[in-house]
């Protein structure tokens, strides 16, 4: 473990993976077509998007996630609301990632990359 | 009254005052106004009163550059023309379509859309559709019912209006067989507008009908209203002999051929799979009804002033969801046909949650099966583009009239504008939290999806301009160089939006009848 990951209390990485599922959703299993084959990487495998975003943002290691997504979440990170609040205002302000056509925000790319990343680690 | 032209002797020379050549929405709709004036009028019409194979397969050529539709199967050639199997599906063009737009090479109509506004309204009747109304509030759309992102500032709610739809070749029959100093020829073909060894004024149209024979016709003015492709298929053929065609002198005829460009832009996941799709969906607008039996279907679009200020090419969107089904609630509905009882109850008792889950959302929502994905089906439009072009082949119809090639293209601009478009799609789906989108439009300049097509609405070949230099007809659609040639039909289109041509036709063949009353007045 290094020591952003360290940093960071076991509470904190939950809330911030909460925040990931707050907008992933979970729903009950319907019948597949084409379009839900594309969008079952949004909605059922959050770590397969997460590599696309790992992919999106080249340079930022599990270290660099944590930190930016904590300074964005105030001073204990685990406001729902606060990750909310800034995917709104990456939109606002323009700051997407594109992560294989996924027109994502910032934070919430960053959450996804920071889950598939922890996965590999664990 | 109606002449078969194939019972003309070889030779007849046929006198007029005004020659219509091509009986489609453009052509009947101007012999239609000449119907009350004092002049003769002869109507040249390719086909007869139904489809024949030899006469539609005039329409025959070849594409030589991206991929373009079957040219004999896009146009009819009878009686009606193209609107014996239109959709009916109206529009008026913005007002930025006429505009002369920065960073829009070409762009630019001789006048403004307020210009053609009394036309437009006049079109509306033609066309079999209620009073011009165009805004989304007149057919009770309210701004508070369309939901964001599509209320601005980047894109809008627009509605176009349904025709029954017209078929002008059977709705305007009689009332053309019945005037008096109107005479439609079928089965006659325009083969070549003459013109003297300098060009100038069309002196005669030499005619034919399958399969041999040859007539004249000789009219103080002629209007040409085959559609888009041949009309510039005809002008290439006619002139002087050996020459490059007419109004052909600055090699503008042909250029500048432009469609429509349809393809699936994205995929939205909506974070709100009850959403009230009905407003979203163009489909089913039309259970909003101003008053019967008046249609509307309502789309979404690229703002004006978006399109402006950033200098994008238009795009308008129709969404298509796509519905998930509750395996329990299928099992349920088989229950009652009594087939495979054992089988579906046990369906049903592995998805009693889906089933309880579609009962209560259709009790508290409306609606119990969610949407799992909304398709965005966009339509582009193509930026004016020189290299776009249509020419002459070398191969020969039955008649001896060379064949066109069409060599359509798409430029970096039109897919850099449709991969801007997207993008910008999906932020503000994102932003306005309707849910996250996924575009399917890549950053390379020739790589489209793959489902992307140019649709069936054919223009902009004998553009419009003020300067000979930069168009083949005038403002008044009359060909550069000639006193007696007119076109008629969206060749003439400058810049073509993203609005279904057929209104703005209409509008401007009006337009073109009243400026030959005047001019015969
Ligand atoms: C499947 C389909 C659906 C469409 N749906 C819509 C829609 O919903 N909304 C919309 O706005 N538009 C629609 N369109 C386009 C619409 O049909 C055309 O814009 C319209 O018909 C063009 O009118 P026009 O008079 O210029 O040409 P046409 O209607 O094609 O008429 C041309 C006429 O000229 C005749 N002709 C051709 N060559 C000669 C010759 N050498 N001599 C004499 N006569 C000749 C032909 O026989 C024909 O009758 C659709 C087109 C297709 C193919």
């Amino acid at each position: 473990m290094t020591d952003a990951m360290r940093r960071i209390t076991r509470r904190s990485l939950g809330a911030l993976l909460a925040g990931t599922a707050v907008w992933l959703g979970v729903r009950p299993a319907f019948a597949r077509t084409p379009a839900q084959r594309l969008l079952s990487l949004l909605r059922e495998q959050p770590l397969a998007l997460g590599a696309l975003c790992v992919k999106a943002l080249p340079g930022e290691d599990a270290d660099k996630l944590t930190a930016a997504l904590m300074r964005g979440c105030g001073t204990d990170g685990s406001s729902r609301s606060a990750i909310a609040a800034n995917i709104r205002d990456d939109f606002a302000q323009g700051r997407i990632v594109d992560a294989d056509g996924w027109q994502l925000s910032l934070t919430e790319a960053r959450l996804c990359a920071l889950a598939a990343l922890s996965s590999r680690m664990a | 009254m109606f002449v078969d032209a194939r019972k003309l002797p070889d030779g007849t020379v046929l006198e007029t005052e005004v020659c219509i050549v091509g009986g489609g929405a453009a052509g009947i709709t101007m012999a239609r106004e000449f119907v009350q004036s004092g002049f003769r009028v002869a109507l040249l019409e390719s086909g007869g009163l139904e489809a024949e194979a030899e006469t539609q397969d005039l329409y025959d050529g070849t594409s030589i550059g991206r991929p373009y539709q079957d040219l004999t199967a896009i146009r009819l050639r009878w009686f009606g023309g193209t609107t014996n199997h239109w959709e009916g599906w109206c529009a008026v063009m913005d007002n930025l379509d006429f505009e002369s737009r920065d960073g829009v090479r070409y762009s630019g109509w001789p006048f403004p859309r307020k210009h053609l506004e009394p036309w437009y309204r006049r079109a509306q009747t033609v066309c079999q559709l209620g009073p011009f109304g165009y805004g989304p509030d007149e057919w009770g759309i309210t701004p508070a019912r369309i939901p964001a992102p599509f209320n601005g500032p980047h894109f809008i709610c627009q509605v176009l209006q349904k025709s029954p739809p017209t078929r002008f070749g059977e709705v305007y029959r009689e009332s053309l067989r019945k005037a008096p100093r109107l005479t439609v020829y079928l089965n006659a073909n325009a083969l070549r507008f003459v013109t003297g060894r300098q060009g100038g004024d069309v002196q005669r149209l030499d005619a034919g009908a399958l399969p041999h024979g040859r007539f004249t016709v000789k009219a103080k003015i002629y209007v040409l209203a085959t559609g888009a492709v041949e009309n510039t298929r005809l002008l290439l053929s006619s002139g002087a002999e050996g020459g490059n065609g007419l109004g052909n002198d600055n090699d503008l005829v042909g250029r500048f051929f432009a469609v429509h460009v349809e393809y699936v832009g994205g995929v939205i996941a909506p974070a709100d799979p009850y959403i009230d799709f009905q407003m979203l969906n163009g489909d089913s607008a039309d259970t909003f009804k101003r008053d019967v039996p008046r249609e509307f279907v309502s789309y979404f679009a690229l703002s004006e002033a978006t399109r402006a200020r950033e200098r994008l090419p238009g795009m308008r969107i129709r969404m298509h969801q796509d519905v998930g089904k509750v395996a329990g609630l299928e099992a349920l509905k088989r229950l009652q046909a009594h087939q495979d009882v054992m089988k579906d109850l046990g369906i049903l008792m592995r998805d009693l949650g889906g089933v309880a889950s579609y009962g209560w959302h259709r009790m508290t929502r409306g609606k119990g099966v969610p949407v799992n994905a909304i398709t965005m089906r966009c339509t582009s439009e193509q930026m004016p583009d020189p290299d776009s072009r249509i020419t002459l082949g070398k191969d020969v119809d039955a008649l001896g009239l060379r064949k066109v090639a069409v060599d359509w293209r798409l430029s970096a601009a039109d897919k850099r504008g449709a991969v801007f478009n997207n993008r910008l799609l999906a932020r503000e789906v994102g932003r306005s939290g309707l849910g996250r989108m996924k575009t399917l439009v890549s950053d390379n300049d020739n790589d489209w999806p793959s489902d992307m097509h140019g649709d069936e609405h054919t223009m902009g070949t004998t553009r419009m301009h003020r300067d000979p230099k930069q168009g083949v007809v005038d403002a008044d659609c009359r060909v550069h160089g000639t006193s007696n040639l007119y076109v008629a039909g969206s060749s003439v289109f400058p810049t073509t939006g993203t609005a279904n041509p057929t209104l703005t036709i209409v509008a401007l063949a009006l337009r073109l009848a009243d400026h030959i009353k005047e001019r015969l007045a």
